[in-house]
């Protein structure tokens, strides 16, 4: 590809199509070509291609590719011009080996297959030079009769050879017409006025400097003012008005033959480097987009007319041609390849030019453009495009995407327009309202932005200015604009780590007293103040008092932020505690939380905390099962599964039928309970005291006071004390033989046998065994205490163990039995 | 529509500058914020009015690239006025400037109006390049200076318009020799009869003496 073509972007909107049933000559056989070249005729006969061949043949294609051949006048040379009018004349001319030229005119008009076309006017110009390739040019201007020879003028151009002549017209804008002859030679362009008479008015050098290779007109239509001449040079092609230079195309390579087909020039290049290849480019010029690109292996000619192109080209069979028609891709397909490429603009510009401009395909591209825009961020466009799909595109579809607070002028701007053409509808003139609302707060944080931006941490930002700020975006928060939040919220997370270093008091007081107002939100705004932690768990401690139904998260986050602090040691753990057994949080989440933090305190505390609590349902239970036994109607509408019990308390008392007195027994009976068995466990510590008290002194009595006895007999024998004896501190004595002294145990025979007795005892009255009741009360407090029922703790351990160690029928024969002291 | 002048102008600068935006603003009054590459030239044209009198402007709006500049170099013979821009936001455009005016100088007839502009001053926050250097630049070359904007359409009538003016002036000093059309000046129907010097066949020289043999 050359590098200029390479320039140009480049999609394929245009495909051929072999034309296989026509025929044509060879290139070696035809002499000249012509076609007609301006628009459509009225005449009966549509003429496409007329062929002169050098056996003397004129093959005239039809428009259906139909061909009649007919001999031409005999001449003794050949044709080497030939020319079409509009109104099917031919023109053939034939020079005469030094003597002149014949220029003979056939009327198409009356072709037939038979006899051809008649000779309606010849002429002979006598002169031995003349020619194009001497740079002169015959002009006949006016009637054509018979033997028009003596109208005929010859005019010199250029004294290189000429290989373009056209003609432009102009009927309309000028009374006599305007004639307007374009000429090109090999080196120059050429701009002649015509006038009567074959005779030249004015005559301008349009370009003189370049190697003119081929040429074709651009007609005036089709949004062009006014025609121009088409140059092909081996650097671009140039186009030419009366008036001078035109625009330029920057296509390089020898241009073998160019045409103009509605919007497209089409141009066929011969590569430098390889003469056999040849490359036919079809550029849409007002686009700037190349939309056909073709390598031939040898291309003779292009014919083009009106909206049609065809491409003659040398085929490898034998006297044959190749016939390819060129068309274009219908629009929707076009529309497609152009989306594909994100040539949205062209894509548009296609459809305003076939006159779908105001379409449902129109709008769905812009649709597309204004999604391709606004992902490469330029928004301003791509509302713009958005507007333009109102009325075709549904609102909710370009709503959706200008959500974003950075959008709310746009989206603005877009429901404006909505409204102005669609009229008022309520959902639409409250988005406005919102937006409008939404763009105030944006303007106030716009203005206010100064204040909380510091610019150095010298100058400390304006205390109203940062309040202001908060309350803009709780008042927001509160409408619940999010959004807008959001964009508050990144505010001070832009500028809210340095307004903190400048004036940290300020800045955490206004977001306290915004959130003491508002507690919803405060959770976004601890993520900024992570260095903050104390003054954050003493600010959601006053919120979570100030509403105590507040979200549990906030309780959770507190116990996080109070963890924390207590890994930093700057909370102690009852604190916490206390928080824990003030606060009812989710056990679950609770447990996660102290074991995340290893705070295994809070773990144990929470499970007796579990423990109590179901003391606490047994007695709920109790309560509700009272209730339903006083009310069995009332009670089927429960399911006590489901309801708590205040819940079932409120329902209780708020209905008539049932009396809340129904449960006070309950209550009492467990209130009373309560009492009666903190006052004897208190009386009954009392008396331990006591009882300990006097054993303690009656120890200390024997320690420090030393008993002196001396027996003179035995208690079990009676017998006088003798032999070896045995005295305990008991004062009993025996003889060693009596008490059996060998056995391990050395205890009192006689202390013995009352001790026995006096266990018996201390169960039907254990208050006067002290020593007993504490040795009871330690096994009670070793394995833990808990209360059931209304029943002392203590006298129920106690029957506990005297019924595991006496049971009944031996406990019922030893009531009666006494028991003393041993240091009674 | 016929005319008393024809005035042919040319833009050149920089690829990238808005020459062609310049153009759209000034033939079209509109703006495309994307505008394909200039492959070549491209052309357009409006009337103005000066001292009363109707002039076409003819305008060639060439491609920016070193690869297209021996096309532009041809356009450089037949202008009267031409546009030299850079972007006030990449200094390189202006650094640029040099090259381009002695290329047109170089190229072009001597008499031709060259007009110093610096585009998009719409984008004063991506300034690169000072108001006072352009008009420096100018001051040193010779040449007139103004900040335009396509976008905005701040001067871009001005621009044209006084360069037209210049051009006009010099035409009514007897600077350019009107029927040379090289100069890049036409002289239109509805020229006034005071001035003489209608073109005529001559323009093409030694060509189509319309005689017949």
């Amino acid at each position: 590809m050359e590098k200029s073509v390479s320039e140009w972007k480049n999609v394929d909107l245009f495909y051929t199509i072999a034309l296989p049933f026509v025929k044509c000559p060879t290139t070696a056989e035809i002499l000249c070509y012509c076609f007609n070249e301006s628009k459509t005729t009225t005449e009966e006969i549509q003429i496409r291609l007329v062929i002169c061949e050098q056996n003397g043949n004129i093959l005239v294609y039809l428009s259906n590719w139909e061909c009649i051949t007919f001999k031409c006048q005999a001449r003794p040379d050949t044709i080497t011009l030939c020319s079409i009018t509009s109104n099917n004349w031919l023109a053939t001319a034939t020079p005469i080996s030094n003597c002149g030229i014949h220029i003979d005119i056939y009327d198409l008009r009356k072709l037939t297959k038979k006899q051809g076309a008649p000779i309606i006017a010849s002429a002979y110009f006598q002169v031995t030079t003349i020619g194009f390739e001497n740079g002169d040019i015959l002009l006949h201007s006016g009637k054509v009769t018979r033997n028009f020879s003596a109208s005929i003028r010859k005019h010199t151009v250029s004294g290189y050879a000429i290989n373009g002549i056209h003609f432009d017209i102009n009927n309309l804008d000028s009374d006599p017409p305007t004639q307007i002859m374009f000429v090109t030679c090999i080196q120059g362009v050429y701009c002649f006025v015509l006038k009567e008479k074959s005779c030249i008015d004015q005559a301008f050098i349009l370009d003189n400097d370049k190697s003119n290779h081929c040429s074709t007109m651009r007609k005036a239509g089709d949004g062009v003012e006014e025609s121009m001449l088409v140059v092909g040079r081996a650097d671009a092609i140039y186009c030419y008005t009366r008036e001078g230079r035109g625009p330029c195309f920057a296509i390089e390579g020898t241009k073998k033959c160019l045409a103009w087909v509605g919007h497209h020039l089409i141009v066929a290049t011969r590569k430098s480097c390889l003469k056999q290849n040849m490359s036919i480019l079809i550029v849409d010029t007002e686009n700037k987009i190349i939309v056909f690109q073709k390598q031939l292996q040898e291309l003779f000619y292009i014919i083009s007319e009106n909206n049609f192109c065809f491409i003659i080209n040398n085929a490898h069979v034998v006297n044959t041609c190749n016939v390819l028609m060129l068309e274009q891709l219908n629009m929707s397909k076009k529309i497609r390849r152009l989306i594909e490429q994100n040539m949205y603009n062209i894509a548009l510009r296609l459809l305003h030019r076939e006159g779908y401009s105001n379409t449902p395909e129109a709008a769905f591209v812009r649709f597309q453009y204004g999604n391709h825009l606004l992902l490469k961020g330029e928004i301003s466009r791509a509302v713009e495009e958005f507007i333009k799909t109102i009325g075709f595109v549904k609102p909710y579809s370009v709503i959706s995407k200008l959500l974003h607070s950075r959008y709310n002028n746009y989206l603005i701007d877009y429901l404006s327009e909505w409204k102005k053409i669609n009229g008022t509808i309520s959902n639409h003139t409250k988005l406005i309202e919102c937006c409008i609302n939404r763009e105030q707060v944006k303007h106030k944080i716009e203005q206010l932005s100064h204040g909380v931006e510091p610019l150095s941490l010298t100058s400390k930002p304006e205390k109203r200015n940062l309040s202001n700020l908060s309350k803009i975006y709780f008042e927001w928060k509160l409408q619940n604009q999010s959004r807008v939040g959001e964009h508050l919220l990144h505010r001070f997370l832009e500028y809210g780590p340095e307004s903190l270093l400048v004036d940290p008091t300020t800045y955490l007081e206004n977001i306290k007293t915004e959130h003491l107002n508002t507690p919803e939100n405060v959770l976004l705004f601890f993520s900024i103040l992570p260095q903050q932690n104390d003054y954050c768990a003493k600010m959601l401690a006053e919120i979570i008092e100030k509403f105590p139904s507040c979200n549990k998260k906030l309780n959770l986050y507190l116990l996080v932020l109070y963890l924390v602090l207590w890994r930093g040691k700057k909370v102690t753990k009852n604190i916490i505690l206390e928080f824990l057994r003030k606060e009812c949080l989710p056990l679950d989440k609770v447990l996660i939380i102290c074991r995340l933090y290893s705070f295994f305190i809070g773990i144990q505390e929470t499970t007796n905390n579990q423990k109590n609590e179901t003391l606490h349902h047994e007695l709920v239970n109790k309560c509700i099962q009272t209730l339903i036994e006083n009310n069995p109607e009332a009670a089927l509408n429960f399911n006590l599964s489901k309801i708590t019990f205040l819940m079932m308390l409120k329902s209780f008392c708020s209905s008539d039928k049932i009396k809340a007195l129904q449960i006070k027994s309950v209550l009492r009976e467990r209130i009373i309970g309560d009492i009666v068995d903190s006052a004897n466990e208190t009386k009954l510590i009392k008396d331990f005291n006591d009882k300990i008290t006097r054993s303690s002194s009656m120890l200390s009595l024997y320690t420090n006071n030393p008993i002196e006895f001396r027996n003179d007999s035995c208690d079990t024998c009676r017998e006088t004390l003798n032999t070896q004896s045995i005295y305990f501190l008991c004062q009993h004595s025996f003889h060693k033989e009596c008490l059996n002294y060998n056995s391990t145990k050395r205890v009192c025979a006689v202390c013995k046998t009352k001790s026995n007795l006096g266990k018996i005892k201390s169960v039907i009255n254990i208050n006067s065994e002290p020593l007993n009741i504490i040795n009871v009360i330690a096994k009670v407090v070793a394995i833990g205490i808990k209360k059931q029922g209304s029943e002392s703790i203590i006298q129920k351990s106690v029957k506990t163990i005297a019924e595991r160690n006496y049971p009944k029928g031996r406990q019922g024969k030893s009531e009666s039995a006494t028991f003393n002291n041993l240091f009674d | 529509m016929s005319y008393a002048y024809l005035f042919k102008y040319i833009i050149i600068g920089d690829t990238g500058v808005g020459k062609s935006c310049l153009l759209l603003q000034f033939t079209d009054k509109r703006f495309q914020p994307v505008h394909d590459l200039t492959i070549g030239v491209e052309f357009g044209a409006r009337m103005i009015t000066i001292d009363g009198k109707q002039i076409k402007l003819q305008i060639w709006d060439t491609a920016g690239q070193e690869a297209f500049r021996s096309i532009t170099r041809s356009y450089y013979r037949g202008a009267a006025g031409a546009l030299l821009v850079y972007d006030i936001t990449r200094r390189e455009t202006f650094n640029h400037l040099t090259t381009w005016l002695e290329d047109a100088r170089q190229h072009s007839n001597s008499n031709m109006v060259i007009m110093l502009i610096g585009n998009k001053s719409d984008l004063d926050s991506r300034r690169e390049v000072k108001k006072e250097e352009g008009e420096a630049f100018a001051r040193e070359h010779g040449l007139v200076f103004m900040e335009t904007s396509a976008r905005t359409a701040a001067n871009v009538e001005e621009a044209f318009i006084n360069t037209a003016k210049e051009i006009y002036e010099k035409i009514q000093e007897g600077v350019f020799d009107i029927n040379n059309e090289a100069n890049g000046i036409k002289i239109g129907q509805q020229h006034s009869p005071t001035n003489p010097s209608l073109p005529g066949a001559g323009g093409a020289a030694g060509a189509a003496n319309g005689g017949c043999c």
